[in-house]
């Protein structure tokens, strides 16, 4: 019983239950293909502009898919616009985080704009949640734990009806729950990481203050990637992944 | 407690006896007079036997020791004290022993000196003693003479019988050569075992390997002698003269000692002095001693400055030097493999081979040199740059040769090879190892992202995930719903099966119902007496299972304690009215007619519906 209420407790990340805005002009899936094939056609004869275009009009009509956000990024990329190519590789990789081709894109790009990923040392505990959470999607990791309550529910119900031996019962439910908090964790960890997360799409410099004249604290190149801690008018406080805190123009980031 | 006190009173006893023994042994030791002998257990012995010398000290038991650490001719070793008190018809007596194992050096009489102690202020010294030590092998059997023999020395000695000899064969030498040294054992008419290796330590002289020592046998002046026979070689590594030796040997004589009791026991002439009894009885022991050998001087020339090649390194002996290169067809930048080799009988182990450091065209590796019994080799990689190279230069050796005494040199090459141009080569290889591996040269690839994709996979809407779509939040709700059904339902179940209380409380109105139904057919049938004993049946067994009564026990004097103080009094009072009817209706019939029996089943169903709302 907790194990469920628990998971009906797990926050629905941002949006939850609501219809963006944009599905008053969402267009079909058929639209959408379309688009993509053009997209494509275009940045195969090296029209990246026009490929860019026609990627971003399906976005704009609601729909979206990894591969999408990973032809964006190449398209970005081809045009030296490093910010929003990892910007767009990021966005692809909450959707298909194990295509090889994208995370091999993804270093490449971060390695081209000499992006900050001062990330810092790792604990074990935190390289093996962090590797876990990078494995699988949002959703997929939700459908787990839905799974894995389902499957512990049934082994309490079939051990309670079919009389096993209640240390057998206790192992697989224990076992089982080991495994749901591991994915139930992930879920949080990975909403939280994703909430207010941005990535630089040009080369800044972060201020101690949010006006211009204030003093540069250290500079955020295109391609990082921030978290953005609160807004005030056209400025912005991020944190970089090393810790450090400045205010930088939102111009200069756009959120995954 | 009395057992404890008359234990004490045992051990108080004990105590006091004791006491008074070892006071009396103390004055009868005063009393005593000092005494101090020596005696052998015997006087005869052969070389190569042992005999036991013992002093004892009557009288007294202060002497700890005795000042007596050598004797001349023999080699003398402790064993020990031994005490003795002895009380013969009251008299006191006590004495103290000190056992010396003595191993002659030679034959003929030998004496052991008198021996002096001081005690009390007084001296005390013993006899001299005379030992006749004989040649056990001039023994001959009992019975026959023994013959003259001019060859015998009138006097053995041990070190006849075992004796160590350092031989260096030649004595003037020069620096670094290498000199044979034979360190020669030599033993007759004794065993001898554990033989350590000979110990030779020198100042400026290097010691070679031990080589494993020959055995064998050897006549010297007519006496057979059984020989080990150590072979080494020094080479000595400063000039002028040096003193070889001595040579120190450790081993264990087997010797002969006699395992009966002092002379003085069984009286001088006993006939367990014969020779038969002396084999019967000796046991044989192991003493060890460390021979040495005589010295031996080396006189050490330095090396001759004239002729002496810029490149000498120091090989004394007689070497030869092979050189090999291989391969000989190699592209440029490809590795040839020297192979130098010097072997023959010399200061191998200071000799250096001429490795080269520097060669114009090549690329030089450092060398890798191992050492063997009788040689030493090299092996170094060169690279040749150039396809211009046509040879590798010769490469010399030089030694000096001590037999004659002039420096001499060995030349090898130069080796004529081929080097193709760089072009043709396949790849870089190791050589010398077990397995030639290619090694190719890192490829420079080119870097670029990966091409786009041409399928856009599943288009989801923007910003949607499961955790947002109903149908998701359906199949959460019912399987929730389901599993708390399924859990309740099996509470439920577990509980009637298990709470016999709350099974019977729950199915009493499910019973009530079925006799209310049966009561209803017999009043439609108009049998009285069934009818109202059809329904005190039931408000009995209603009764009974809602108060967890026997439903035979039920009578409203038993029910009333329990329902007096959780429903009203006039039901209480109607209970007790029904069951007083149906009490005379059973067994007293009266004249009811059909719209009393009605009553009385109205009453009854209104007084189960009350309970079943108002009994919990």
């Amino acid at each position: 019983m907790m194990l469920f209420l628990f998971i009906l407790a797990v926050p629905l990340g941002p949006g939850g239950g609501v219809l963006s805005a944009a599905e008053s002009s969402l267009i079909s899936v058929e639209e959408a293909m379309s688009q993509f094939v053009s997209g494509g056609l275009a940045y195969k004869e090296g029209d990246y502009d026009r490929a860019i275009k026609e990627y971003e009009e399906i976005l704009k009509g609601g729909r979206e898919s990894g591969t999408l956000y990973y032809n964006l990024g190449n398209s970005y990329f081809r045009k030296k616009d490093y910010g929003r190519a990892i910007l767009n590789y990021e966005r692809a990789r909450r959707l298909i985080p194990r295509d090889s081709d994208l995370n091999f894109n993804y270093y490449y790009a971060l390695a081209q704009a000499g992006a900050d990923r001062r990330r810092g040392e790792l604990n074990f505990f935190r390289k093996m949640m962090a590797s876990h959470v990078l494995f699988y999607t949002l959703d997929e990791m939700i459908l787990i734990s839905a799974g894995l309550s389902f499957l512990i529910a049934v082994v309490h119900l079939a051990s309670l009806y079919l009389r096993g031996s209640r240390r057998i019962r206790r192992s697989i439910l224990g076992a089982l729950s080991v495994f749901l908090i591991f994915y139930l964790f992930g879920s949080v960890v990975k909403m939280e990481s994703r909430r207010n997360s941005a990535v630089a799409v040009a080369n800044s410099e972060a201020k101690f203050e949010p006006r211009d004249e204030a003093t540069t604290y250290f500079s955020v190149k295109a391609g990082t990637k921030i978290k953005i801690l609160k807004t005030q008018e056209a400025w912005a406080k991020i944190r970089r992944e090393d810790g450090k805190m400045g205010w930088v123009p939102q111009k200069v980031f756009e959120y995954i | 407690m009395r057992v404890k006190a008359l234990f004490v009173g045992q051990y108080r006893k004990i105590f006091w006896i004791g006491l008074g023994f070892w006071f009396l042994l103390l004055r009868a030791g005063g009393a005593q007079d000092i005494g101090f002998y020596a005696e052998v257990d015997r006087k005869s012995v052969g070389l190569g036997s042992t005999i036991q010398l013992t002093f004892t000290l009557e009288g007294t038991q202060e002497i700890v020791s005795l000042p007596l650490t050598e004797i001349d001719n023999f080699d003398i070793r402790y064993l020990g004290p031994t005490t003795r008190v002895s009380i013969v018809n009251g008299r006191y007596s006590s004495s103290k022993s000190f056992v010396y194992s003595l191993f002659p050096l030679k034959t003929g009489r030998l004496t052991i000196p008198s021996v002096a102690i001081h005690v009390s202020g007084k001296t005390y010294t013993t006899d001299p003693l005379e030992i006749e030590v004989t040649d056990t092998s001039a023994r001959l059997p009992a019975g026959t003479a023994p013959a003259p023999s001019p060859a015998q020395p009138e006097t053995s000695r041990l070190e006849d019988k075992i004796f160590l000899v350092l031989e260096v064969p030649q004595k003037e030498i020069y620096l670094y050569q290498k000199v044979p040294v034979r360190v020669i054992l030599y033993v007759t008419d004794l065993t001898v075992t554990d033989i350590h290796f000979p110990e030779l330590k020198q100042i400026g002289i290097d010691v070679g390997k031990l080589d494993r020592p020959k055995q064998y046998q050897q006549i010297m002046q007519g006496v057979r002698y059984q020989v080990v026979e150590f072979n080494m070689a020094v080479y000595p590594t400063r000039t002028g003269d040096l003193t070889l030796g001595p040579v120190n040997l450790e081993c264990n004589i087997i010797v002969r000692t006699s395992s009966r009791g002092s002379p003085g026991v069984r009286g001088p002439s006993s006939i367990f002095d014969d020779d038969f009894f002396d084999a019967f009885f000796d046991r044989q022991e192991k003493r060890p001693v460390t021979l040495r050998s005589q010295e031996a001087v080396l006189h050490v020339l330095p090396l001759p400055e004239e002729g002496k090649p810029q490149n000498f390194s120091g090989a004394v002996g007689q070497f030869n030097f092979d050189v090999s290169a291989s391969p000989l067809e190699v592209n440029a930048g490809d590795p040839i493999t020297l192979r130098m080799n010097v072997h023959g009988d010399g200061n191998l182990k200071a000799v250096q081979l001429p490795a080269l450091s520097s060669l114009q065209g090549f690329k030089i590796y450092d060398p890798q040199v191992k050492e063997e019994e009788q040689a030493k080799t090299l092996e170094q990689v060169v690279i040749p740059n150039s396809s211009e190279i046509k040879d590798i230069p010769a490469i010399e050796f030089f030694y000096f040769d001590p037999g004659l005494k002039k420096y001499q040199t060995i030349s090898r090459g130069p080796f004529p090879i081929r080097v193709r141009k760089a072009e043709d080569r396949e790849g870089l290889k190791i050589v010398g190892g077990e397995k030639q591996l290619d090694i190719v040269e890192p490829e420079v690839v080119g870097q670029d992202i990966i091409f786009i994709k041409d399928s856009p996979g599943t288009f989801y809407l923007m910003g949607r995930h499961v955790c947002h779509d109903s149908r998701f939040y359906t199949v959460i709700v019912i399987g929730v719903g389901v599993w708390i059904a399924l859990y309740a339902f099996y509470q439920r179940t577990h509980k009637m099966e298990t709470d016999v209380v709350y099974a019977r409380r729950l199915l009493a109105p499910k019973e009530a119902g079925k006799g209310l139904r049966q009561a209803a057919r017999l009043k439609a049938l108009n049998q009285k007496g069934e009818f109202y004993t059809a329904l005190f049946k039931t408000l009995q067994q209603y009764l009974g299972n809602k108060l967890h009564l026997s439903s035979g026990a039920v009578t409203f004097a038993t029910v009333q304690p329990r329902l007096s103080g959780c429903i009203e009094p006039a039901v209480l009072e109607e209970l007790k009215h029904i069951f007083e009817e149906c009490d005379a209706v059973r067994y007293a019939p009266a004249a009811l007619d059909e719209t009393a029996m009605s009553g009385s089943y109205e009453r009854v169903q209104k007084i189960i519906d009350y309970l079943e709302r108002h009994l919990r």
